[in-house]
């Protein structure tokens, strides 16, 4: 076979994959602008020809998705500008600081990655009753300020930097926190752009923890907003509702990740995670 | 990180927003996802209604997700302090909310308020009043139950050359049925009987075992199950018979969600769902004839109840308990509950006479 020839193969297999990948999204997109009573047609990808926005008007109007995406937002943002904060100058102290017990403090950090969620609900939501945020978007947030994985993603990028450049910038007379900003910080931004849009993604789509935590739909965030309205319980369900609302939800995030594609996939390379 | 985030917490503590101070009783009422529609709008406006009715009372009406989700986010909540005073909670977690103590009993309630418990039970319809009891106290009042029950295509049935108004009443009958309407070149499954985890599998799965002669767990004893008891086995057998040696359900996991967009698109001859989705299925089940008839039976004809019905938690004031009860009591007028039997097609609970 003519290297061309192949060429055109992988090209052909590869697309395929990415159709086969798309499928979902697709489906939600086309079932977003279905006219409703076309019941046949519920899990067809084929779009209908006339297409209508009513399932958008009723989602807008069936929900309040201006609080919702304020909540997201100041949550979602919340969450990481104290998290940038805190992983970094954890991470630093573990990638440079010696001290006494690092090791098993580090491997103690780990543990964490290995509980699932769900066994800290009750715990989560007794510090956080007692810290008087029961029912606030502060409580929804205060969980997640320091992040085990993200403590580890920037331990190993600070790692990966040479020590040569910090040993200069000590000659010149730096001391420890100008290093962190000033070499480091510059330095592991792939990596903090990569544990940004981990950490953004994750919080964006939480359900449960919002859920519990927050009682009034002022505070909901826009997965409980969207529930709340376009769920059924046993069986039924408004899909072309649902659709609609799911692509409101997801727009922002949609819209970034086409804007700074290039951007987002180097600090995955960078960073090798996927 | 305990520490790091008491810290952060204390930072935030002067973000919180403080909600306004009420001089009425606050209670607090959980409520899950509807079978269709915008519930928490309706159950906002059945809330209203009675706060408009009741000027010492403020009740919030709560969402709280899924049936299951509401499990987690009223247990958590009770767990730190912080119980509804009132929660719909699904027929299936009553004996496990009396059994762990997070319910109140009604049976004093009852009592106070000049009722005989046992006698106060029979204005509902007697299938409701054992999940409604443990061990012989009122811990939960019926709201909107259901059973399961089958859904059929009649244009299928009439294509297969099967009696249409004649549906399968024995499980041997079920099968025949169900390889006829079978048609692999079309992609016609005979029945579907969802199996996701957390919504339809156990409850189906008790609803076999019963049909089965057997039973999920002991009525009288509540806490003792029955899962390696021959019934609950045969039925499970039966269950994986359905796919695997007869070939007329699809295998693996089919979600209540999935099964009924197959059933409603006319790839599907029977489903067993809810009586719940009835509303939904019939308004969407246009373009065929349906048919809804009572799940085959085996050994016996019997189904378990299911759906929703109101509980009260431990752990509130003694006025947020009176409120409470006022509260249940008014949500269990005839005039409530058909308002959300009509909109959400459930039984009502209760005999009017």
């Amino acid at each position: 076979m003519m290297p061309h020839d192949r060429r055109r193969l992988v090209a052909l297999a590869l697309s395929s994959f990415v159709l086969l990948w798309s499928t979902p999204f697709l489906w939600m997109l086309i079932a977003a602008f279905r006219p409703s009573g076309d019941n046949v047609a519920i899990a067809s990808l084929w779009p209908a020809f006339e297409p209508t926005i009513k399932h958008f008007a009723s989602a807008l109007a069936a929900g309040d998705f201006g609080q919702w995406y304020l909540n997201t937002l100041l949550v979602v943002s919340g969450i990481l500008l104290v998290q940038l904060v805190t992983v970094s100058l954890a991470g630093y102290a573990f990638a440079r600081l010696s001290f006494r017990g690092r090791g098993t403090l580090f491997a103690l950090f780990l543990v964490q990655l290995l509980l699932l969620p769900p066994v800290l609900l009750v715990p989560n939501l007794q510090t956080i009753v007692n810290a008087g945020l029961y029912g606030s978007l502060a409580g929804m947030m205060a969980p997640y300020f320091a992040s085990a994985f993200g403590v580890f993603l920037m331990r190993q990028v600070f790692r990966s930097i040479p020590r040569e450049l910090e040993e200069a910038a000590l000659m010149d007379g730096a001391s420890w926190w100008q290093v962190l900003w000033h070499v480091l910080l510059p330095l592991a931004r792939p990596g903090l752009v990569a544990f940004s849009i981990v950490s953004i993604v994750f919080h964006w789509n939480e359900f449960l923890w919002p859920l519990v935590v927050v009682n009034s739909p002022q505070r909901y965030t826009l997965t409980v907003g969207l529930a709340s309205f376009a769920t059924g319980a046993e069986g039924g369900n408004e899909w072309g509702m649902i659709a609609a609302g799911t692509l409101l939800v997801i727009a922002p995030l949609f819209i970034a990740f086409v804007l700074c594609q290039r951007h987002i996939v180097n600090s995955f390379m960078f960073s090798g995670l996927k | 990180m305990t520490i790091l985030y008491r810290m952060g917490a204390a930072v935030l503590m002067a973000a919180v927003l403080v909600l306004p101070a009420q001089a009425a009783t606050n209670i607090q009422f959980m409520f899950p996802a509807a079978v269709q529609g915008n519930l928490a709008a309706q159950m906002q406006k059945i809330v209203d209604q009675f706060n408009r009715h009741h000027p010492g009372i403020h009740v919030d009406a709560v969402f709280s997700g899924g049936y299951g989700q509401t499990l987690t986010k009223s247990t958590s909540a009770a767990r730190v302090g912080k119980p509804p005073a009132v929660a719909l909670e699904s027929a299936n977690f009553i004996s496990d909310l009396a059994i762990n103590g997070m319910i109140q009993p009604l049976s004093p309630l009852l009592k106070q308020a000049g009722h005989k418990p046992r006698q106060y039970m029979q204005n509902y319809w007697a299938a409701l009043r054992p999940n409604a009891m443990v061990r012989g106290t009122v811990y939960a009042l019926p709201f909107q139950n259901s059973t399961p029950v089958l859904y059929y295509n009649k244009a299928l049935f009439k294509a297969a050359g099967l009696d249409a108004e004649n549906p399968p009443q024995t499980w041997p009958q079920w099968v025949k049925d169900a390889k006829r309407l079978t048609d692999t070149k079309a992609g016609h499954w005979g029945l579907i009987i969802p199996s996701s985890n957390g919504s339809y599998l156990a409850w189906l799965l008790q609803s076999l075992s019963m049909a089965n002669g057997g039973q999920f767990y002991n009525t009288v004893f509540p806490g003792e199950v029955y899962l390696d008891q021959p019934s609950v086995i045969g039925a499970m057998r039966f269950w994986r018979d359905l796919t695997q040696r007869y070939a007329v359900m699809p295998k693996g996991v089919t979600t209540a969600k999935a099964g009924t967009a197959e059933f409603l698109s006319g790839k599907v001859g029977m489903i067993v769902l809810s009586t719940g989705a009835l509303g939904y299925i019939r308004s969407h089940a246009s373009h065929f004839p349906l048919g809804v008839a009572f799940v085959p039976g085996n050994v016996r004809r019997a189904v378990p109840i299911g759906g929703g019905s109101l509980v009260m938690f431990k752990g509130i004031s003694a006025d947020a308990k009176k409120a409470a009860w006022t509260f249940m009591q008014w949500m269990e007028k005839p005039a409530q509950l058909a308002r959300i039997s009509q909109r959400r097609h459930r039984e009502r609970p209760r005999l009017m006479s």
